[in-house]
């Protein structure tokens, strides 16, 4: 299996000169191609700083982050724009997308800011749009969608570039228990059709149930991982419930 | 914290967003203190009594061009002040939960505009009065009279007039920002950000017939102008000619700005190869979703700009003719001083406008701007993005404006050149050269504290 993504022994130093802040302390592992990742840990466990990291909004202290075998860590800043665009992927808690732009345009962003030749970018936020059933709100601008629309409009500008991984930070945290359950099988439909990797933060175990795998993380470490298996999503979601009980009260 | 300190802080943030503003303020008032200084900046010169009644003849036309003057400055500091306020409702809001009484809240910004009046005249006077020294120079060699000694231009009464006439302004504010507190609700406060985004409701072709009424209008303006000139002013038809076009092109000027932004950025929309590249397509909408709504201040900049580089060009070219052919020193002084002063306050003026706008836009956009970034789009291509915006917005009245002012000069030429052999588009070089200097300047200094703003 192709390893899409791979942290090595990852710090993350805050502050300097006596008030050090461990937010991430040595976090090791792998995504593989096509997997289906959810990372869980309570408010200050480092799972915010670790998909920055990942996402090379934030640099690390030490370590290493290969991202199909690219070394991120080493990228200069001028090289990470052009990195984010061609192989990364996001979908925000809030959605994030501008409200001047329509449905149609705000996908078709990610594509030519990854220099796509205008000629192909219809076709593709089409197809794109087709897939994830958001064809007949295109023309739409965002404050005319639901939150459901809105966060399904960012996941497919998310994935329009065809990106090595998507990083989705709470992407359900704005929405309502229905859009959430849509947007969560859309997630998995994402993975199992057309091969994507994500990689998702959330503290919401119903969420989470529907990945194939979750990493908890505790003081910045990787304190334990529940692969899915063969299990069945009630199933999954009960184990992961049992692990946030030994994490603690607050683990969520 | 008391009221001083939360004053003087607000003061050093909102002075490292929009410095160019203040820096405006303090040189209107240098302007308004060097123009007023010119009877005193006699002590330097060796007079006749002919040349001291021609240096007083000058200060009475300054005199009176001053509450023109000030009244346009105090137009702006008013309008600024205005804008800011409305842009900090969110920070008031959070004095209001706080439990700070509308009083407190209405003493800090008093203070506020006081330290920031205060420090603008104490500025302001003391760069005058330092450049009013070589204003003295430059007075002597026109009115052709040698410098006797160096003696130190002070003008008690010109310090006294900006005081005087600047305090007004300053007064306007407090009195505005009072009234204003007063009627705010706390709800509204809170939640003054969130605003909802306006999209184009004109369907593209009435947008299009618009425009192409505008381009009549403003067509059949420049003839009727060209056609009937200036110099029958005290005949009835064409004096009805002129007020015509004038009419006509004050209408199609507003028309123009309404209309443009409609067709003109939803037709670039239309060319794909154009519209797909890069951020061209946030670029186009940013520029769209506040341009229909700027078409006034648009308008307004284009005609003080219009104003701008007629007063310069005519009335250089006219105390060209009047000095050269005529003799009349006292008055070709006075003409191209008060062209001058004009100039350069509307050219202050509708920068200093325009800056104030595209700084406040660029922080709203901020968040805008971080989503971009982390999407991918490089550091280069937002800063580009951003420099589009803020130049078109500065083009756009200044092209209409030179037109205006071609037309305006070619009218006036006539009349020029009926007092001497003067090429008055040679000298309407000196009105671009200024322009560009002061508005090119402007446009600059905001589009790198735009940039700054939204790294």
């Amino acid at each position: 299996m192709q390893k899409i993504l791979q942290v090595r022994d990852l710090e993350k130093m805050y502050g300097g000169r006596g008030s050090v802040t461990k937010a991430l302390n040595g976090i090791s592992f792998d995504v593989d191609k096509g997997e289906y990742v959810g990372v869980m840990g309570a408010s200050g466990s480092g799972k915010t700083t670790l998909l920055n990291c990942i996402s090379t909004i934030d640099d690390a202290t030490s370590g290493s982050i290969y991202i199909e075998n690219v070394d991120v860590t080493t990228l200069r800043s001028g090289q990470l724009s052009d990195f984010r665009c061609r192989k990364l992927g996001f979908i925000f808690q809030d959605y994030n997308l501008l409200d001047t732009l329509t449905a149609f345009e705000n996908i078709a962003l990610a594509l030519t800011i990854a220099k796509v030749s205008p000629r192909d970018v219809t076709q593709r936020v089409s197809a794109m749009a087709e897939k994830l059933g958001i064809a007949d709100v295109l023309n739409k601008y965002p404050v005319q969608m639901s939150g459901g629309q809105r966060q399904r409009v960012a996941s497919a500008r998310a994935i329009v570039t065809d990106p090595a991984l998507v990083l989705a930070d709470e992407p359900t945290g704005a929405l309502d228990s229905k859009s959430s359950q849509a947007l969560l099988e859309g997630f998995r439909a994402m993975v199992k059709e057309l091969q994507s990797t994500i990689l998702m933060v959330t503290h919401d175990p119903f969420s989470a149930s529907y990945a194939d795998r979750i990493l908890f993380i505790r003081d910045g470490k990787l304190f334990t991982e529940l692969v899915r298996g063969e299990d069945s999503r009630k199933a999954f979601f009960d184990k992961i419930m049992e692990v946030m009980a030994v994490l603690g009260g607050e683990a969520a | 914290m008391n009221t001083f300190t939360l004053a003087s802080r607000n003061v050093r943030k909102s002075f490292r967003d929009y410095g160019i503003y203040f820096l405006t303020i303090v040189i209107g008032v240098a302007l308004f203190y060097i123009f007023n200084s010119i009877a005193s900046q006699s002590v330097m010169m060796e007079l006749n009594q002919d040349t001291r009644l021609t240096l007083l003849g000058i200060s009475r036309e300054m005199d009176m061009l001053s509450g023109f003057v000030a009244a346009i400055l105090g137009f702006l500091i008013v309008y600024a002040n205005a804008f800011l306020i409305r842009r900090r409702k969110k920070e008031l809001g959070i004095y209001m939960i706080l439990g700070m009484k509308k009083g407190k809240i209405s003493a800090i910004l008093l203070a506020e505009t006081f330290v920031v009046g205060l420090v603008s005249l104490a500025v302001g006077v003391l760069l005058g009065i330092f450049l009013s020294q070589g204003m003295a120079l430059i007075t002597a060699k026109l009115l052709g009279v040698s410098v006797s000694r160096f003696a130190f231009v002070f003008s008690m009464d010109a310090v006294r007039k900006s005081i005087n006439y600047f305090g007004i302004a300053f007064l306007i504010v407090v009195l505005f920002n009072v009234i204003n507190i007063n009627r705010q609700k706390l709800l509204h406060l809170i939640y003054a950000e969130k605003r909802t985004p306006q999209f184009h409701k004109i369907p593209i072709a009435v947008s299009f017939i618009l425009f192409i009424i505008s381009a009549i209008m403003l067509g059949v303006a420049y003839h009727f102008m060209l056609t009937t000139g200036l110099v029958g002013f005290f005949d009835e038809t064409k004096r009805i000619a002129q007020l015509i076009s004038i009419v006509l092109g004050l209408v199609g000027t507003l028309l123009f700005f309404f209309s443009l932004s409609g067709f003109l950025l939803r037709l670039i929309s239309k060319i794909k190869g154009v519209y797909f590249k890069g951020l061209n397509m946030f670029t186009l909408k940013q520029l769209g979703s506040k341009m229909h709504m700027a078409f006034l201040s648009q308008t307004f900049v284009c005609l003080m700009l219009f104003l701008a580089i007629s007063a310069i060009s005519v009335g250089y070219s006219m105390s060209y003719a009047l000095r050269d052919n005529l003799k009349e020193t006292t008055a070709a002084i006075a003409i191209s001083y008060m062209s001058f002063y004009i100039g350069i306050v509307f050219l202050l003026t509708c920068a200093s406008l325009l800056a104030i706008t595209q700084l406040s836009e660029a922080s709203d956009n901020k968040a805008r701007y971080d989503l971009l970034g982390k999407l991918g789009a490089s550091g280069k291509i937002l800063s580009q993005s951003l420099f589009i915006q803020i130049f078109v917005y500065f083009l756009l009245p200044l092209i209409l404006a030179i037109a205006h002012s071609f037309v305006a000069i070619k009218v006036m030429s006539i009349l020029v050149e009926m007092m001497g052999n003067i090429n008055i588009f040679a000298i309407s070089l000196i009105a671009g050269g200024m322009l560009v200097l002061i508005y090119g300047g402007y446009f600059l200094v905001t589009y790198l504290s735009a940039r700054k703003m939204i790294r």
